[in-house]
């Protein structure tokens, strides 16, 4: 990985109850970003994978408790005041959501929104924000620029939307985006031009990216390393390569099964994994994916897998596929 | 944290219904059942003669014997307040009932009717809509005639539009609905179609507007007695009342402020019992 | 949106019809006895014979309304017999006092439930927003007239912080209108002291009308704040770094502002209904206060003009707040009902 961006460390979000023990969407994640590092977080509804992505940002629910460590070039960002923490958001580290529809003001242009960003951030005239605008709606790939600025969300494309989005994101030349499932909202086709526009930016611009998603196909299209995360807790992590070539834990497996099945032909049945995820007020004891795992045995409802194997290659399985090599211990603060 | 981040509540998980508590409502319905007994048996109740006059009293304090004072002539004003309700609450309540049952047949049939018939008859609505209520209601009162009559019709006329619009949407919404298509591909036609299909579900927002006009309605009786088209003395009501206490300011407080604060709590009772009404359909 | 405008346009117009047919119809087919009605209870039968002819109220029905409409269409509004003038000539003397008190009224009305209501809304579930709202839930119970009444025992009677009678204080000397408001006259002249005057005897009444229905308008701009905190748009902002104030005001309250827009109109309306109300209270020299001297004894003519006007004004005022729509939503392709 080459110079460090962003580090999670045990990263936590409770949603505390009144007269009940507090939920727990996200138990324990941590992970680190570098300069130009894609890295894809991938999981099914409900395994938590929006609200780690919101966390870094500090956009999480008044009512979501959130514990850990997010440093961002060695900033701790959860201690920030609001006004420094504003200063990062949109101008270091920038977002772009699902729906780009709901995620965009439907009362101003889009020309409007963009330039805000940049105007919010440096002390640039109105007809610079604005050329800046046009030249950065370009970027993304949109023709006829100042149309697409004086135009206002509804009258667009979602395709054209999301590309505007991303374009707003990158008003500021953010070292880090985070996309939070960028393309589910879209056409099939849409969805790729916006993956290869993603790794065209990274390319030309050396901008990191976590990219949110529940399509294991996606991360391999982008993904350096992937995160795979289930119930709120992570269950495996490697690099791209050696996790679709060799994944460790069973639901990783099963992503990839049902992932290349549905991909490949038509005609043969979709195999889904069996069962649901768990909700977020009844997760099981133990391994949280064990009810669904045809590897399961005893001690997997009794006991929780921690994360285990080299920084590089980490599985919470206590029966995994493959064992990971060399050392069975997770790494600790402070390691490369 | 911001304003703004407060303001923004949560993505998935549940919110917390924000519960009233429930005693407001029963001092509500204690109110209302206070005022229908008034109402109903003003007699009983009343501790003096809402009209006879006893002038050496006149302009008296409250006290244990009138827990109210008295006015200008040495009467009662609890009495009178009393005897009133027949009068101001009485005709509010009249009022609503009767532009309701109207309102909600015209909404209903242009709801049904739907096409020509639903433009024609909303466009008739939105005539009526279209004039600054109180106005016209004073406009019609004085044409009628005076009198407690005359300021029912024309309160009446002017209160009916509202429940044809709600209902007619109610209708229009509900026609989309599963169970409603089921039925009319049944054969289930016009009013019967209304009655089992449409009304249980409707009853509930009818319900909270009747509840809340109420207090809306006592609020114009009161408002155009003051202004001396409604009850003409010596009649006992509670906008008369405060029509005649304003000679009396300065020496006799309780006179405005006794037949005002019945009109206030009457109102607020109703619009408490309204809401509990409306928010228990949302569970 | 030229379609649009003209579509309201063409509404409108059928609403000033209606509304002549209302008062026409009020005029004279609804009173038992039209001539009487006109002619004021306590004339004399020569009156009543007099008023007959001069109005034509003998002729058929269809034929005295193609009169009266024409006479409206002219400014004939009739004849106040109180004042013994044309009830236009009135209405012109007296509608600049009405026209104040109601803008000034608007105005505070519009900025204090905004201010009030997005501070409950920001201040949601703390002692801040509770307080707001229990007060305004209050605030919807107490009649106008009451209210207003129990101003002016407390601020006059009581205190005598405040004046309750009138436009401008008796003592002082009424100075020559240029525009009719008084407050803009004493701005145009740089009189400061006519300034306060006229504020000083605006306070009590504006207050008795804001205080009214400040209730609704602070409930709707919470809810309608809290509701647009709960959109997407408004994460995307703070993902922006925008700075709150500025989510707040620029987005947020343009988002918020259509059904506050639909509210306030039909507030308006209500302030207009009102106005005679406190205006009678008041003794505040306006259309309402001239007209309800009239109808105490038995001269209708002004009320039913008071009727039109009003209308006429609400009219306008919805037509304003139809095509405000698209203007603050570029969604909203045409009105629609």
């Amino acid at each position: 990985m080459s110079e460090l961006l962003l580090r999670v460390d045990s990263l936590r979000v409770t949603f505390p109850r009144r007269h009940d023990a507090p939920l727990v969407a996200v138990d324990d994640v941590s992970f680190a970003v570098g300069q130009g590092d894609a890295l894809v977080i991938v999981g099914e509804s409900g395994s938590g994978k929006t609200l780690t992505a919101l966390s870094i940002l500090g956009l999480t629910p008044r009512t979501a408790a959130v514990s850990g460590t997010i440093s961002f070039e060695g900033t701790d960002l959860r201690a920030l005041p609001d006004r420094r923490l504003r200063e990062i958001r949109g101008r270091d580290i920038a977002m772009i959501y699902q729906d780009p529809m709901s995620a965009l003001d439907p009362v101003w242009s889009i020309g409007n929104q963009i330039s805000e960003a940049i105007r919010e951030h440096e002390r640039v005239s109105r007809a610079s924000a604005g050329a800046r605008t046009l030249s950065l709606l370009r970027r993304v790939g949109l023709p006829e620029p100042d149309r697409i600025a004086r135009a206002f969300p509804h009258e667009l494309s979602g395709g054209m939307r999301q590309r505007a989005l991303i374009a707003m994101a990158l008003a500021c030349s953010p070292k880090l985006l985070i996309a939070d499932e960028p393309t589910t909202a879209l056409d099939v086709t849409i969805q790729a031009q916006i993956l290869e526009l993603l790794k065209e930016l990274r390319r030309d611009l050396g901008l990191a990216i976590i990219l949110i998603t529940h399509n294991m196909g996606v991360a391999a299209d982008l993904a350096d390393r992937v995160l795979v995360m289930y119930a709120g807790h992570a269950v495996e992590t490697g690099t791209s390569s050696r996790i679709f070539s060799s994944p460790y834990h069973p639901y990783t497996d099963a992503l990839l099964r049902s992932a290349e099945i549905a991909g490949l032909d038509q005609k043969s049945p979709l195999v889904a994994i069996p069962g649901v995820p768990p909700p977020i007020d009844a997760r099981p004891t133990g391994c949280p994916f064990h009810p669904r795992c045809d590897r399961a045995q005893d001690d997997c409802s009794a006991v929780r897998p921690d994360l285990r194997g080299s920084p590089e290659a980490l599985v919470a399985c206590h029966h995994p596929i493959v064992e990971p090599s060399a050392l069975a211990r997770r790494p600790e603060m402070g390691d490369a | 944290m911001s304003g703004v981040a407060r303001m923004t509540s949560g993505l998935r998980v549940a919110r917390v219904i924000e519960r009233r508590p429930s005693f407001l409502i029963l001092f509500a319905a204690a109110v209302v059942l206070i005022l229908l007994a008034f109402a109903i048996a003003p007699g009983l109740i009343a501790t003096g003669d809402p009209i006879k006059l006893d002038v050496p009293n006149r302009l008296a304090p409250p006290s244990l014997g009138h827990p109210f004072g008295t006015d200008e002539g040495g009467r009662d004003i609890f009495s009178r307040v009393v005897f009133g309700t027949r009068n101001s609450l009485g005709i509010a309540v009249t009022v609503v009932l009767g532009s309701a049952l109207f309102g909600i047949l015209f909404g209903a049939v242009a709801g049904l009717a739907g096409g020509a018939v639903d433009e024609v008859l909303m466009r008739i609505v939105d005539l009526f809509l279209a004039f600054p209520a109180f106005v016209l209601a004073l406009a019609l009162a004085a044409s009628l005639g005076r009198g407690l009559g005359s300021i029912a019709l024309a309160l009446a006329i002017i209160w009916w539009p509202g429940y044809a619009r709600l209902v007619r949407g109610e209708i229009l919404a509900l026609r989309e609905q599963q169970h409603v298509e089921t039925a009319r591909a049944l054969g289930v036609r016009g009013l019967r179609l209304v009655r089992r299909h449409m009304l249980p579900f409707m009853t509930r927002s009818v319900n909270v507007r009747i509840t809340t006009d109420i207090g809306y309605a006592l609020v114009a009786v009161t408002a155009l007695s003051f202004l001396g088209l409604g009850a003409q003395s010596p009649t006992p009501e509670w906008g008369l009342l405060i029509r005649d206490s304003r000679s009396y300011f300065g020496s006799a407080w309780w006179y405005l402020l006794a037949p005002g604060f019945m009109v206030m709590l009457t109102t607020v009772a109703f619009s408490l019992i309204g809401d509990a009404v409306a928010e228990r359909g949302d569970r | 949106m030229v379609r649009v405008v003209a579509r309201r346009l063409v509404w409108t117009m059928v609403i000033l019809f209606a509304i002549a047919t209302i008062t026409f119809l009020l005029e004279r087919v609804v009173p038992a006895n039209p001539a009487a009605f006109l002619a004021g209870q306590n004339a004399p039968a020569e009156t009543v014979e007099r008023i007959k002819v001069q109005y034509g109220l003998d002729k058929p029905i269809p034929v005295q309304y193609v009169t009266y409409v024409s006479g409206l269409v002219q400014g004939d509004l009739g004849v106040s017999f109180r004042t013994r003038r044309a009830v236009s000539e009135d209405l012109i003397q007296f509608l600049p006092a009405t026209l104040e008190l109601l803008f000034v009224s608007f105005a505070v009305y519009v900025a204090l439930s905004l201010a009030l209501g997005i501070v409950a809304a920001q201040m949601r579930g703390r002692l801040a927003d509770s307080v707001i709202r229990v007060t305004t839930m209050v605030g919807t119970g107490i009649p106008v007239f009451w209210l207003g009444l129990v101003l002016q025992l407390v601020f006059y009677y009581y205190l005598r912080w405040l004046p309750i009678d009138g436009r401008y204080p008796t003592r002082a000397d009424l100075p020559e209108p240029i525009t009719g408001f008084l407050l803009l006259d004493s701005m145009l002249r740089f009189d400061g002291s006519q300034f306060t005057n006229a504020l000083g005897q605006l306070i009590l009444p504006a207050a008795a009308i804001v205080l009214s229905l400040l209730a609704v308008g602070v409930r709707l701009t919470r809810a309608a704040f809290i509701e647009q905190g709960e959109r997407q748009y408004v994460r995307t902002l703070r993902g922006k770094g925008v700075r709150p104030s500025r989510i707040l005001l620029k987005h947020v309250l343009r988002n918020a502002l259509n059904p506050i827009i639909t509210t306030t109109g039909t507030q308006f309306g209500y302030m207009i209904s009102w106005v005679v109300l406190v205006e009678v209270i008041f003794n505040w020299p306006g259309i309402g206060l001239y007209a309800f001297k009239s109808f105490e004894i038995f001269d209708y003519a002004p009320v039913i003009a008071l009727t039109l006007v009003s209308t006429v004004v609400f009219a306008i005022v919805n037509l304003a707040s139809d095509l405000l729509y698209p203007i603050i939503d570029p969604r909203v392709q045409q009105v629609s009902r």
